[in-house]
Parts: C-alpha cells; structure tokens; sequence
C-alpha cells in the first residue's frame, strides 16, 4: 500500500502559546483509506489539518518540529496551492469558505485562481457537482441554500481541484441528525467509487464508524490510539475513557460482558449476533 | 431619508428583458442619464424638461423590469433634499431675477434636474446582480483583488448583519436595555456589541484567509473566469439606441433646438 | 407556567417561522424542543423571552402577555442561553462577565459581585474567575454563557443548542448541570437536534416541523417512535433502535419506551437470564 499522507515526530506550538498544539505526533495513512479522527474539542485535531495542508507553517508561525509528506511532497516547503490540489481541505464553517454570489462560482473559484482553461474548468465543475450530486443547485445564490447544501458545494469546490486525498474538519457539526447521516455516507461512497482517500474529524462515531478502516483518537495534542476501529473502541472502552462518544451499542455490549475476547460490535446486526450467542 | 434612499438601490433577481441585458449597456444608459442632466437645466426649465424626460424614461424602463416602485422610493427618499434644493435656488437667484414666476419656475427646473442627477442610476443598481458587478468590474479591468473584496463583501453582509443582530439579541437577553438610560449606560451596552462582534469579525477573517489558501487564491498571475459578460446582437442595438438618443438630444442642444421652447 | 396561545410568528420577510402553536410549559421539567434546521425552534424561543412578539395568539409567562412587558424584565424569569456563547462576551474577565447583567438587574457591585462568586463555584467555574472570556475552551464558554444566566436565578432556563461544541465529556457535564438545575425546582427548556442528548436527559420532547407541532409527549414516547422521528428529519436515537432491530430478531419482553443507557442494560442482562450481573461501569 502507498502512503498518502505521512507524519513523523510533528510537534507544533503557536507563537504566543504557552502550551504545545500537537506532541509529538506520528500518522501514516494510506492510499484508498477512510480514516476518522476523533478526540475532545482542543485536542489538535484542526491543528494537525493545518499541517497536513501547509498552512502551518506557512500561514501560521510558530515552533515546528517533525516531518509531515503528502504524496511524497513537504506541504511545509511547497505553495499550498500545490498542496491544495493534492489534498483538498474542507472547513467546518461553510459560510467562511463560500465567496461567490453563485455555486457554480464558488465552485469554479479555486479553478479560476489557477488559471485553468475554460473547458478544463467547465469539465471539472461538471464532475464534481455529480460526484455530489447537487446539478440542480448550480445557479443558485449562497443564501438560498440550507446548512447541508452549502457543506455540500462547499466540498464540491475543494473536489473541484481534483484532489487524491480529503480532508474534512467536522464537517457535520452544523447539520441535524439525518442530514449528517447521508452526507457521511455520501462521503464513504466517494471514497469507495472514486479512490479519493479521506481523512475526517468527526464526532458521530456511531454514523461514521462502522465503514472506517481507522480510528485515530487523539487527546492534548497526542495520538492515544489508532487502529482499526473495533480494537481502538475495546480499548477505550477498558480505559473508561470518556472523551469521544463512542457508540451505545458497544458500550451496552462491554457493560454485559458479551463478547468476551471477541470483536467489539458496531453494527446492529453483530450485537444482534453476539445476542444470539450469548442467550444460547 | 437616506436610509431609504439606500434601500432603493436593492438589486431584485428577476427575469425581465432590462436585467437580461448586458450590464454594461445599463451602465452607458445610467450614465447617458447622469451626462444630460448635467449638461441640461439653466436653459430649459420648468417641469417639462429633459431632467423630466430622464425621469420617465427611467420609470418606463424600470417598470418593464418590474422595479418602478423602487424608483419612486427613492423619490420618496429623495424629497427633503430636493426640496433643500429648491429653497437654496430660490435663494440664491432672489436677488438676480425680480419676477417670482420665474424664479420658481426656475428653481422647479434645478430641483427636478437634481432629481434626475441622483436618480440617474438607478436603472443601473436595481437591474445589475453583484455577481454581475463583479463581472463588469473585470472587464473594466480593475484588478481582480477589488472585484473579489466587493463580490465577499456582498456575499457577508447579510451574514454579518445576522451575527450583529444576534448579539444584539444575546445582550437584550441579559437586561442590557439599548433605549434606555444615561449615556454612558448606553454606550456601554454598545460595547457590548462591537466587542463580540470584532471578535467573531477577526475569527472570521482568519478562518477565511485559511480557505483562500486552500483555494489556491492568487496562484496564477493569469486568473481565468469560467463565465464572461458577453454582448448579443440585442445588447448591441440597444446600446446603438441609447448612444443614438443621447447623441440627438446633445445636437439639438448645441444647435440651439432648445432655446426656442418655452 | 409558560402558556402559548394560539400562536403565529411571521418574520417582517414574510416567512412563517411557527404557526398556531398551543402548549403550556410548567415547573419541575426539562423540555426539548426537536426539529431539522430551520423547523422553527430558535424562533419558539425568542418568543419566551419577548425578543420576539407574536403575530397573533399570546404567549404568558406566568400570566405575563410577553407584548405588554420589556424583554428586560422577562429575562429575570426566563434566562436564555445562546447558541453561539461568543456572541455575548464582552468583559475582561469571567467573573466581571457574569456580575454585569447583576448590575444591570440593580444589584449594587459587591452584590453583583458576591451572587456572581457564588454561580461560579456552583458550577465549577471559580479557577476561571480571572481568565478572559475569550481564552475559554469551548466546553467552558458554553458553561460561562450558563452560568451568566443563572446568576440572576430565572425560574426558566432556557439553552440554545446546548450540546453544539461540546465532546463527550462536556455532555456529562452539562447533562449534570441540567440535572442540578432540575432539582433545584427550575424548569429546563433545550432545543436541540441531538437526540442522544436528549433522549438521557428529557423528560418532555415537544416536536416541530416547518413551524408546527407535530407531537408533544413524554420522551420515552416521541424517541421511540420512529415514523414520526424520521418525518421531522430526525435519527432515531441509538438505543430504540437497537431494540427494534432485537424484536424483530426474535427477543421477546423487551420494553418498547426505553432510551436510557442505564434502563437498557437493565432490559438486556434480565433477559440474558443474569439480572445480578456486575455491570461494567457503562454511564451514559
């Protein structure tokens, strides 16, 4: 497996902080992946985005230590328009990274900044609003779009650039329950279909988790577990750690001791199979 | 008065043959209007004018576009300066001209040419989306780095104007009283909302500048537009017709076809 | 006992926001107002403070019509909490924060000052008292928003979008607080869209669809009730669903309005046959 986005030994402390942001931080992931991210708020989750994108060091000074490769590529040494095309970054706010008065222009914008072709953008736009299949909003102004549609358009701006990897900062935290549902799953898609490998920050663990390949938890500033998801979420659940919301299933299913030494579950369907079992 | 003079430059997204048409034929029109009423008044005065014929024309155009309410807000508006105006042309020509028909005949003149002065885009504003704006300012060739913080800006105001509100709203909730008190109660319940507001302002500010990063803002010195401002033939003859006019009406101006008329 | 009538808003844009709403909030619970974005629940709570007036119908508070009265003088009964606790912020320091809406409800400055000390120790904010609103983690500024409310004491407390920027430990906290509240004889009013959240706290889920009241009913009925969760946008909540899914496989006796985790553990190690089991400690 290639490795699509490699960190080694990352610290990062902001100029005018008392307190280092990231420790000492080690990550690989792979190409083809869709990793999860979760941890407490301020535990270095968007910091460690910033690094992978560039803007630390670049827009953000401060202490830096380590090695961060994207695609092979120091997105510290790099434009980050370079880096931009390689891993688009989507932000938790979608009204703070929309700037045009139509969506196809927010989508068309990162385009245009590179200087590209008319029918090479046209082409791309095209592709990117099916990928989030949001063709009907194309003419639309900003302010006519709900919470969803924008977090939609404004993913389709960064895919615009046609990017290997996706970054995504909580990009559910504004969205009720079934809106989040579908355009996580909607993420989990494009990971699948179209080989975009995605890294995510994302609370609603039991939306999200049951089609992960990670689970990287991280807490002040540190890495405390990464691994498949089922092993990180038994050996959360021995450590009583209270930090991230894990799913009630598998906390139900830890608390009735029923899968022993056995996978933890994250699907109705494996509590329902270790129920079966147990009551046998 | 202001205020509403202001509210009457809202654009409207509508579908009519005026917003259709090429932004930049609405800018020669507005500013075909602005020219003439410049040009015309001490002669020609009274209420049949050609200040009074830009007027109408403004609002048969603007009522094909659905808009000629608005125009008649910013008359509304409008009203207290121009008759500031009136007074102080009454006033100023008290000595010169002893007849008082024609001194407020005169100063109708001067009052409806102001009219017509600070009306005269109307048709311009109330027709032409931002985006199109924006688009105009590009072909005009104003560097990209105005167009983008005027289209951003359309695009936040409304968000910025929710945020303050909300605060407001926030600090109500907690017995902060904005009509009332002594001054300096008042002002203090004014910081109240500039501070949050500066805060999320600044937040704001960053959190954007980190996405104009990743939007690769400013990577190319040769930017491309996906989508132009283009002229159709009925762009072009309607800028024919609007260039023709203007130009008819300053020929007869200086062949003096107007002094005759009363 | 806060009554709606009848009650009708329409935004000066013509939207409308809530239409002919009819419900009475009392003493002694925490309500949840559910609903997708935009279904009306913000608007609902303006209207409890008076920062927004009906259309038409009446909304009292205790017996109070909210439009014959200031909003500054329905806030010391109904404390709001925003969403967004930065849009209040404004004093330099925490405890200067929470003793300026005291002096502005009259109380002289060492009072102020006295109330506000003891609203931050009760809520566990006192090590913060000189630090910057503005330094304040997110879990912590959404507790300080809480506490400029409670210091004046309102008999209703009524919080925005209480659970939005906060992790899981920041829930229990505030599922805590909410709970101290309720036994200090307040009544909690929460709109909210997490349903997890909702479903161990509430004892009362009044739901709102594009400006309507769709169901209002004890908990354990509305968040089990799938149908109707699904027809205002929502998710089930993890537990109900989890028992649905164990009926349909066959296991009987399982109770159809549970939504606690604690409740739930009790279900399934009875019907494992092993009620005495030693629970792993498993909180919610």
């Amino acid at each position: 497996m290639r490795s699509a986005i490699e960190v080694e030994n990352l610290s990062f402390k902001y100029m005018g902080s008392e307190f280092f942001t990231l420790r000492d931080v080690s990550l690989r992931v792979d190409e083809g992946e869709f990793a999860v991210i979760a941890g407490a708020t301020g535990c270095g989750k968007s910091t460690l985005f910033k690094c992978i994108i560039g803007l630390i060091p670049q827009m953000y000074q401060g202490d830096y230590s380590g090695r961060v490769r994207v695609k092979g590529i120091d997105p510290s040494r790099v434009p980050i328009s370079r880096v931009a095309q390689l891993a688009g970054l989507v932000f938790q706010n979608p009204d703070n990274q929309l700037f045009a008065l139509t969506v196809e222009n927010d989508v068309a914008f990162a385009l245009e900044n590179l200087g590209l072709e008319r029918e090479e953008i046209e082409r791309r736009i095209s592709r990117a609003f099916k990928i989030m299949g949001i063709e009907d909003l194309r003419n639309k102004s900003p302010f006519e779009l709900s919470g969803g549609q924008k977090q939609r358009v404004a993913i389709a701006s960064v895919l615009a650039l046609e990017p290997e990897i996706l970054l995504l900062d909580e990009p559910t935290s504004s969205l009720d329950g079934a809106t989040a549902k579908k355009l996580l799953d909607e993420l989990r898609e494009i990971n699948r279909r179209d080989g975009i490998t995605v890294l995510i920050s994302e609370h609603r663990l039991d939306l999200v988790l049951r089609e992960a390949s990670r689970l990287i938890v991280m807490d002040e500033g540190k890495i405390i577990a990464d691994d498949d998801p089922r092993s990180v979420v038994r050996r959360l659940l021995s450590e009583d750690y209270d930090a991230v919301e894990l799913p009630k299933l598998s906390k139900i299913a830890w608390s009735l001791r029923l899968c022993g030494d056995g996978a933890i579950p994250l699907t109705q369907k494996e509590f329902v199979g270790l129920m079966l079992r147990c009551s046998r | 008065m202001s205020f509403s003079l202001l509210q009457s430059l809202r654009y409207r997204s509508l579908e009519t043959p005026i917003h259709r048409l090429d932004p930049r034929v609405k800018l020669l029109a507005s500013l075909s209007f602005l020219s003439t009423a410049l040009l015309f008044g001490d002669f020609w005065g009274g209420l049949l004018s050609v200040s009074t014929a830009i007027i109408l024309t403004q609002l048969v155009l603007l009522g094909v576009a659905r808009s000629a309410s608005y125009l008649l807000t910013t008359i509304r508006g409008a009203t207290p300066l121009v008759a500031l105006v009136f007074i102080l042309s009454l006033w100023g020509a008290w000595d010169l001209t002893p007849q008082l028909v024609e001194l407020i005949y005169r100063a109708t003149g001067s009052s409806i040419r102001f009219l017509a002065f600070i009306t005269s885009f109307n048709l311009f504003f109330l027709t032409t989306s931002p985006d199109e704006f924006g688009k105009l300012m590009l072909k005009l060739r104003i560097p990209y780095v105005y167009t983008f913080t005027f289209v951003a800006a359309v695009r936040l105001a409304p968000v910025i104007a929710d945020e303050a509100q909300e605060i407001i709203n926030a600090q109500r909730s907690r017995g902060v009283e904005f009509e009332r008190g002594n001054p300096v109660k008042r002002v203090r319940a004014l910081v109240g909302v500039f501070i949050p507001l500066l805060v999320n302002s600044l937040r704001r500010a960053y959190e954007m500048a980190e996405a104009l990063e990743v939007k690769c803002f400013g990577a190319s010195s040769r930017r491309t537009t996906l989508r132009d401002i283009k002229a159709t033939r009925r762009d072009y003859k309607a800028a024919l017709l609007v260039l023709s006019i203007t130009g008819a009406v300053f020929a007869a101006k200086y062949l003096g076809l107007f002094t005759g008329l009363p | 006992m806060i009554e709606f009538e009848k009650v009708t808003y329409t935004y000066p844009s013509g939207v409308t926001a809530l239409r002919d709403i009819s419900l009475s909030i009392g003493g002694g619970e925490i309500v949840a107002l559910m609903g997708e974005n935009g279904a009306g629940k913000t608007t609902f709570l303006k209207l409890l403070n008076g920062l927004l007036k009906p259309t038409s119908g009446v909304v009292r508070v205790d017996g109070v019509d909210t439009r014959t009265t200031t909003v500054a003088s329905l806030a010391r009964l109904v404390g709001l909490v925003f969403q967004n606790p930065d849009s209040m912020f404004f004093c330099p320091t925490v405890l200067e924060e929470v003793s300026y809406a005291l002096i502005q409800f009259g109380l002289s400055k060492e009072e102020g000052a006295k109330q506000a000390e003891k609203t931050l120790i009760s809520l566990g904010l006192w090590h913060l008292r000189n630090l910057s609103p503005f330094t304040l983690s997110g879990g912590e500024k959404k507790r300080l928003a809480i506490a400029v409310v409670m210091a004046w004491s309102p008999k209703y407390v009524v919080i925005d979008e209480p659970t939005s920027g906060l992790d899981g430990r920041g829930k229990r906290t505030l599922k805590e607080l909410l709970e101290e509240l309720l036994r200090g004889g307040k009544c909690v009013i929460i709109s909210s869209h997490d349903v997890e959240f909702v479903s161990e706290v509430a004892s009362r889920v009044v739901l709102l669809r594009r400006g309507e009241v769709i169901a209002d009913g004890p908990s354990e009925e509305i968040l089990t009730n799938t149908e109707l969760l699904t027809s205002a946008s929502l998710l089930t909540p993890q537990i109900p669903a989890l028992f649905k899914e164990l009926r349909d496989q066959g296991f009987r006796g399982l109770n159809h309005r549970c939504i606690k985790m604690e409740d739930a553990l009790r279900e399934l190690s009875s019907l494992l046959g092993r009620p005495n089991l030693d629970l792993r400690s498993g909180s919610a």
